[in-house]
C-alpha cells in the first residue's frame, strides 16, 4: 500500500498521461486545518478558471482495495461529466469599479462546521458569520469568494466591504418578502386552499432572495427591515429556518425560548449542518428598528445591530471617491511620464 | 457528505481566488424544513 502522497503522485501520473482536452493537470499538497490535502487541479488550455478535486476520499478508496487505474478514470469522468462549470468571467475582479456593484454578503452560522469561512473577511452579525462574494450576474451559477487580497487590491477595508455588500443586496440578490402559506403552495404545487389546514396561516412570512438561495442575508437591507416593520406594525419574532431563509412572526405572546426550543429541534431533524444558519429565535424591535435577541424583544440593551451601523452611503461614497481619486492621481502621472 | 472539490481562479496579477458553484436548497430540504415549521408553529398556537 502507497503513503497518501505516494497514491496522488501515481493518480496524477495516470490522469497525465491521458490527453484531456489539453487540460494543464497539476498535483497539489496543501496543509489543511485538519490535515494534509491533495488534490489534482485541471486547467484547461487558454482558460483562467481551475478545477480542483481532493483526493483524500479517494486514498480511503484506494485504502479499502479499490484499483488506481480505476479511481484514476473515476476522477477523469467527474472532471468531464460532472464538475464542468462556465469560465468566462467579463468582470476584471481586480478593478474595484467593475466589481463594487457585485459584491454581495451571505449569511452562515458560526460553528465549527464553517470554521474555513473565517480565512477569508468576514463580519460577525449577530451569532452569524457575514461573508462577502462577487457574483457577476443574478442568474449566474458561480461566485468568487473575496479574499484578504483582494480587500488590498481594492484598497477598502472589511467594515467598508461590508456596508458596500449590504448596499447591493435590494438589487442583486432582489428580496422576497411573502407569506409561508404562499410558498409552500408554490414548494407543494397546490392552491393555498388545498394545504394542509396546518400550513394555511398567512401571517407567518417567509424572508429571502428571488433565487431563494442563501437568501437569509437579505434581513439585513434596510429597505426589508422597513417593510416587515410596515407588514407587522409592530415588534415580531424571526426564526433562522436555513441559510436561505427565515421566517418572521407576530410575537402574539409567544415565548422566545420556545421558539428557540423549536428552532433548535427542527435544525437536528429537517436541516442540513451547512445550511443552519442559528439555533435560537431573534427579535424585530420596530421602535428602534433594530434586530435583538428574540428573548430581549421587550426592553432589552443587547441590540445586535444599529440603524446607524448598517449606514452605508456615507461608506460607499467615502470609498468610491477614494478610488478616484487614486485613478485620477495614477492617470495623471502616467501622463507626466 | 463534504464537498470534495472546488474551483480556483487565476487572476492576471498571478492571485487567486476560490470559485463557488453556486447550488441551491434541494426542493425535498426546503419542503420539509418549511413544512415543519408550519406544523409546529400551528401546534405552538394550540
Amino acid at each position: 500500500m502507497q503513503s497518501l502522497k505516494g497514491f496522488a503522485k501515481e493518480i496524477f501520473s495516470q490522469i497525465r498521461s491521458e490527453d484531456l482536452d489539453e487540460s494543464i493537470i497539476i498535483c497539489k499538497d496543501m496543509k489543511a486545518p485538519y490535515g494534509r490535502v491533495f488534490s489534482i487541479s485541471f486547467l484547461p488550455e487558454g482558460e483562467n478558471i481551475a478545477t480542483n478535486i481532493f483526493l483524500n476520499d479517494y486514498y480511503d478508496d484506494y485504502l479499502e482495495g479499490k484499483d488506481i487505474g480505476e479511481i484514476a478514470d473515476d476522477i477523469i469522468y467527474r472532471y468531464q461529466n460532472e464538475l464542468g462549470i462556465d469560465s468566462k468571467i467579463s468582470l476584471s475582479l481586480l478593478d474595484f469599479y467593475d466589481v463594487i456593484d457585485h459584491i454581495i454578503p451571505i449569511m452562515f452560522a458560526d460553528n465549527a462546521f464553517n470554521e474555513a469561512y473565517k480565512r477569508n473577511p468576514f463580519t460577525k452579525v449577530a451569532d452569524d458569520l457575514c461573508v462577502y462574494y462577487v457574483i457577476e450576474d443574478k442568474e449566474d451559477a458561480k461566485r468568487f469568494t473575496i479574499n484578504d487580497s483582494m480587500l488590498e487590491t481594492w484598497g477598502i477595508s472589511v467594515e467598508e466591504l461590508h456596508k458596500i455588500a449590504i448596499n447591493n443586496i435590494d438589487t442583486v440578490l432582489e428580496p422576497v418578502i411573502k407569506p409561508l402559506n404562499e410558498m409552500l403552495a408554490e414548494i407543494y404545487d397546490v392552491n393555498i386552499e388545498d394545504l394542509p389546514d396546518e400550513m394555511r396561516d398567512d401571517t407567518q412570512i417567509i424572508v429571502t432572495s428571488k433565487s431563494n438561495v442563501n437568501g437569509s442575508v437579505v434581513l439585513l437591507s434596510e429597505t426589508v427591515k422597513e417593510q416587515l416593520a410596515d407588514r407587522f406594525g409592530d415588534d415580531f419574532f424571526i426564526l433562522p429556518s436555513s441559510i436561505h431563509e427565515v421566517i418572521c412572526i407576530p410575537t402574539d405572546g409567544k415565548d422566545a425560548d420556545e421558539l428557540s426550543d423549536m428552532v433548535h429541534e427542527i435544525n437536528i431533524n429537517d436541516v442540513a449542518p451547512d445550511e443552519i444558519l442559528a439555533d435560537h429565535v431573534l427579535g424585530f424591535n420596530i421602535e428602534e428598528m433594530q434586530l435583538v435577541p428574540g428573548n430581549e424583544l421587550k426592553g432589552g440593551n443587547k441590540l445586535l445591530f444599529t440603524r446607524e451601523s448598517l449606514q452605508h452611503d456615507k461608506a460607499v461614497k467615502d470609498a468610491k471617491e477614494r478610488k478616484a481619486q487614486d485613478k485620477s492621481h495614477n492617470n495623471t502621472e502616467r501622463r507626466e511620464k | 457528505m463534504a464537498k470534495d472539490f472546488d474551483y480556483i481562479l487565476k487572476l492576471e496579477d498571478g492571485s487567486e481566488m476560490f470559485v463557488e458553484a453556486i447550488e441551491g436548497p434541494s426542493d425535498e430540504a426546503q419542503k420539509a424544513r418549511l413544512s415543519a415549521y408550519a406544523e409546529k408553529l400551528k401546534a405552538e398556537e394550540e
